[in-house]
């Protein structure tokens, strides 16, 4: 309240300044008029005007109810200024009253509503801050609830769209570091089975040249060999993925338009599932995003993999590729017709060794891979609701996945022009 | 030198002080004396208003009445019943010139319903019907008690029906559309109706004020 003493004891004395200047003002201009309106000349050529009707009269006997008629009508006017001349005075400062009075209701409604506006100003301004304080000490996703198209209300959502990146900056960050932790301890398991692995097959090799100089009776020990160096070749793979995962490159950015990505994905693997339908649904004019053509398309890939996986043998699917732009980021999903994502791995869908698939069928790390690869572009890859219309709810809220299949989203941000410096 | 100027201011200050009580004095003074006063009668138990003052010859309420408006003269009285309580009084003259057969209509109407209508021809006329009026000022069975009673007469410069007349004609004329018809079609315009509230806030401003008023103490006279 103290804050408003100031300009309220202004704004009083600028009303009262601009009352006093309109009163004289008004004055001046309504005393003017009805000297006008009441001219004495006006009443003194009516009173004689008067005098002619009788005398026409006199002179033109035959016309009397004419001329008599006029000077009733002259006589009702004259009478009607003569009550106007009496109220002049009264006339005038009602005339006066009523204008002050409606000059200072508007003044005073102005001054109200500006002063009402300024607290309410005080008081937003004052949750920004209090939103500001949070945002410092570490809050994120902050909700702000400010409509308004004013300064404030701009601010306000900045702060909004400012907590809302810390946070998703900050899942990133817990993403890279749980799967960076992942990746060494991947690239450790694959260290330490190369090389039994090596020596195991060495081995396997002496074995079955021993086995191949013996004539008879070695063909039992020839087939377990064979099927040893199956098994090998299987450890092999995998070992081969444990590499994959713990040295994934860095992605070689060149600027992509996305939705020539998706288009140009759709024409090139369009048989490459035969049980997919694959379509592409262009998202419009888009920006074009820093991004690794390569490493995005294995993304696209292994999300399909694994819709083709899902789905049920004795059916066809359709995984649908559609882009957009949302804020900073350029997106592309990923969305299936396929049985969805079982409620129970949503939250750890994109952590390492997590899978539907059978024991020997998969290590679980294709998704990490491509969550590590997104990340590495600045983005993220999300597990999204698959909408009509394409539209997600924020990641992390249990929802994305159902009867209508599973939608995943690849998200990219949008290059910033460099900021002028000076 | 400084004595005598001191002395000098001494007398200045004197002199005017003498002349600032004179001047007091004399605007404290009224420049015309009132008319005489009514005569009061008390009798079979109403009080009754006679000779009211010779008021007509003033100049102000003569050029009124050759206006060709309504002049209205209203008495009130104020004073006690027989048994003490507060009692008041009226009574009501109202006079017309009509300028075209250059005629006075006088209207006189008591406070118990008693009117009296008359035609006069010339002003001598009417001033000897003004004085010759005798208006019941009381209600009857109101027993105004004796003593002295306050009488007041306002000269009004136009009736009831001139100032409504007045008025409406006042409205229309500030009506911009210049038309009550065209008012009420347009009564859903907002400016319309602002304008509308505007004139009627102006228009009521026209009043019935008295132009001149007279008091007297007047001795109840019983009959």
């Amino acid at each position: 309240m103290s804050r408003l003493r100031a300009p309220l004891v202004a704004a009083l004395v600028m009303v009262a300044l601009a009352a006093l200047l309109f009163d004289a003002f008004q004055r001046q201009m309504s005393g003017a008029w009805f000297a006008f309106a009441l001219h004495p000349e006006a009443l003194a050529l009516l009173e004689r005007s008067l005098e002619d009707q009788k005398t026409l009269a006199e002179s033109r006997p035959d016309d009397e109810a004419v001329y008599r008629r006029h000077f009733g009508e002259i006589q009702k006017l004259l009478q009607r200024l003569r009550v106007l001349e009496h109220n002049r005075d009264a006339l005038s400062r009602r005339y006066e009253a009523v204008l002050l009075g409606l000059f200072l209701s508007t003044i005073t409604l102005t001054v109200g509503f500006l002063v009402l506006r300024q607290r309410r100003d005080e008081k937003r301004l004052e949750h920004l801050g209090h939103a500001l304080g949070d945002l410092a000490a570490g809050q994120t996703d902050l909700v702000l609830g400010e409509r308004g198209g004013d300064v404030i209300g701009r601010i306000a959502r900045m702060v909004e769209e400012t907590s809302r990146r810390m946070a998703r900056d900050r899942r990133r960050l817990r993403s890279l570091e749980n799967l960076s932790a992942w990746q060494e301890a991947a690239r450790r398991h694959a260290h330490e089975m190369k090389t039994p692995l090596t020596g195991a097959r060495l081995e396997l090799e002496r074995l079955q040249g021993l086995l191949r100089r013996c004539e008879d009776g070695a063909e039992p020990a020839r087939q377990a060999a064979d099927g040893v160096r199956h098994e090998l070749d299987r450890l092999g793979r995998f070992t081969q993925e444990f590499t994959s995962f713990a040295r994934l490159p860095r992605p070689s950015l060149r600027s992509v338009d996305l939705d020539r990505l998706a288009s140009d994905f759709v024409g090139t693997f369009e048989g490459a599932w035969p049980q997919l339908d694959l379509e592409h649904q262009a998202g419009g004019e888009l920006p074009r995003v820093d991004a690794d053509r390569d490493m995005l398309r294995q993304v696209l890939v292994n999300l399909c993999d694994n819709s083709a996986h899902a789905l049920d043998s004795r059916r066809r699917g359709q995984v649908v590729l559609r882009t957009g732009c949302s804020g900073d980021q350029v997106w592309l999903e990923v969305a299936d017709d396929g049985p969805g994502v079982p409620s129970e791995l949503r939250a750890r869908l994109f952590e390492p060794y997590v899978t539907t698939r059978g024991i020997g069928e998969g290590m679980g790390l294709g998704l990490a891979i491509c969550r590590k690869i997104m990340l590495d572009h600045g983005g993220d890859l999300e597990l999204r609701p698959a909408g009509a219309d394409g539209s997600a709810a924020e990641p992390g809220d249990g929802a994305g996945t159902g009867a209508t299949g599973a939608t995943f989203r690849l998200s990219v941000p949008v290059p910033q022009p460099p900021v002028p410096s000076g | 030198m400084n004595r005598r100027w001191r002395d000098r201011a001494r007398v200045r200050v004197r002199r005017w002080t003498a002349l600032c009580l004179a001047a007091s004095i004399g605007l404290g003074t009224p420049l015309y004396a009132d008319p005489p006063a009514p005569r009061v009668v008390r009798q079979a138990g109403v009080l009754r208003l006679e000779m009211p003052p010779p008021v007509l010859g003033d100049e102000e309420i003569k050029a009124q009445l050759s206006s060709g408006l309504t002049t209205t003269f209203v008495f009130r009285l104020t004073g006690r019943s027989g048994a003490g309580a507060d009692l008041r009084g009226a009574a009501r003259v109202e006079i017309r010139y009509e300028p075209w057969d250059e005629v006075y209509f006088l209207h006189a109407l008591g406070r118990d319903g008693g009117e009296v209508h008359k035609t006069l021809e010339s002003d001598a006329a009417l001033t000897a019907a003004w004085r010759a009026l005798d208006l019941v000022a009381t209600a009857p069975g109101a027993d105004p008690g004796a003593g002295r009673w306050r009488v007041e007469l306002d000269v009004i410069p136009f009736s009831r029906g001139e100032q409504r007349d007045t008025q409406r004609w006042f409205s229309e004329s500030m009506d911009s559309d210049g038309g009550a018809e065209q008012t009420a079609r347009a009564s859903e315009d907002r400016s319309q109706a602002l304008e509308e509230v505007f004139n009627l806030l102006l228009a009521t401003s026209i009043g019935r004020r008295a132009i001149l008023s007279y008091s007297w103490q007047v001795e109840v006279m019983s009959r």
